[in-house]
């Protein structure tokens, strides 16, 4: 079977037997051997990947199942050879021992602090428990963790450090603490143009009343977690899940910056 | 200052309303031409016409930049176009450069939820969001 999907970033095509595992093919056909076989039945861990974002055992999936989808796998986690923060974190806290599972599980955290900006370590330690270590106790593992998250401070750093990364972030905290001025006047230009269902706005002195108004309404406002954060030149489309009074959203934003301001952003909810 | 929607047409809550984009705007004839284009895989006069040189496509399944890769791209998803089929047009709003649309689409992997927004410099697309929704997953 004819098979589409991207795996780091690179899309691949490939003619696959619908027998043969997805473990298989990103070992075997992309030689992307950082994806260990431990088990080969769905219990160690080992083989853990992003599939969209959601972190799956890639020996309990066929190949032909990953069309049309996008995959991440231990090599694709750092930037230019550079380890992330929570690699960084495995290696200083010696949350590493044979280092056999480690692939699967930096895969799986990588997946719950996209999904949990501050996981407690009970948190942490039911998470892993689809992660079989027989070296480290996990021990090493819960604290690697959690000075990860004092590193990087927001689970949307941990993959990457970018400039536009850091942006969104300053966003998201002018958008959090409330501060309307400081998140228009540093992260928007003049003639800013927000696009969303309710209406377009454009201009600062209409993102501020929109933002106010909004803020008034969506009380108690957290990014409870950044499923998905993509970035390409000067865009930035995200997917978040949002929580505040008002309930549970899940929200897609898309941006255009340039200059270090917006000049497009495009928003809805799911 | 906020911009109205100008000839937008109020959508309905209906949730049975087949279509339910703006009658006739410059930004709903864009679309349709979109889609037309699309729908008879005449993707050098999608690319040509509809996108800048320099036009990128974001979206978490791939990123495109500029006609070379759009036209690899158009053709690449030839095979996977011919099992979507837009279903509805749930919401629609333009401006006077930008529209966005989120509609249900019919993919082969199942019925989806399908988001796209554009920003248009001069008449062609310089920006393309995308992104989607199964609302019946295929694995997991």
């Amino acid at each position: 079977m004819r098979v589409t999907f991207t795996v780091n970033h690179q899309s691949h095509t490939l003619d696959l037997e619908p027998r043969v595992l997805l473990v298989d093919v990103l070992r075997d056909h992309l030689h992307l051997t950082g994806v260990k076989i431990g088990c080969d039945t769905g219990q160690c861990g080992a083989c853990v990947v992003l599939m969209d974002g959601v972190s799956v055992k890639s020996c309990a999936l066929l190949g032909v199942q990953a069309d049309g989808s996008s995959i991440t796998t231990i090599e694709g986690v750092s930037e230019k050879g550079t380890m992330n923060p929570l690699q960084t974190a495995f290696q200083a806290a010696h949350a590493v021992q044979c280092g056999f599972c480690t692939p699967g599980m930096i895969m799986s955290l990588t997946d719950l602090l996209a999904r949990s900006a501050q996981p407690s370590e009970a948190e942490i330690r039911a998470w892993l428990a689809g992660n079989l270590c027989r070296c480290t106790g996990y021990e090493n593992v819960v604290r690697a963790v959690n000075a990860a998250l004092q590193v990087a401070g927001s689970p949307a750093h941990l993959v990457t450090e970018t400039p536009l990364r850091k942006f969104y972030d300053s966003h998201l905290r002018a958008m959090l603490a409330g501060d309307v001025d400081a998140l228009v006047d540093a992260h928007y230009s003049a003639d800013a143009v927000l696009t969303t269902f309710e209406g377009v706005i454009s201009g600062r002195d209409a993102l501020k009343t929109y933002f106010r108004d909004y803020l008034s309404v969506h009380t108690d406002l957290v990014i409870a977690a950044t499923e998905r954060f993509v970035e390409f030149g000067d865009s930035i489309y995200t997917e978040t899940v949002v929580r505040s009074a008002r309930g549970v959203t899940h929200a897609y934003n898309a941006f255009v910056v340039q200059d270090g301001r917006v000049t497009h952003q495009f928003a809805g909810v799911k | 200052m906020i911009v109205s929607p100008g000839a937008v047409v109020p959508l309905t809550p209906d949730p049975n309303t087949h279509i339910k984009i703006a009658v006739d705007t410059p930004m709903k004839r864009f679309y349709e031409e979109h889609v037309t284009l699309l729908d008879r895989r005449d993707f050098e006069t999608l690319v040509r016409t509809h996108y800048h040189e320099d036009a990128r496509i974001v979206s978490t399944e791939y990123l495109v930049n500029g006609h070379a890769e759009l036209f690899k791209h158009f053709a690449k998803y030839t095979g996977l176009m011919d099992y979507l089929k837009v279903v509805s047009t749930d919401k629609w709003i333009e401006s006077e450069a930008t529209f966005a649309f989120e509609a249900t689409a019919r993919t082969q992997w199942g019925l989806t939820r399908v988001h796209d927004a554009f920003w248009l410099r001069d008449g062609r697309i310089i920006r393309h969001f995308t992104g989607s929704i199964p609302l019946v997953r295929f694995v997991r």
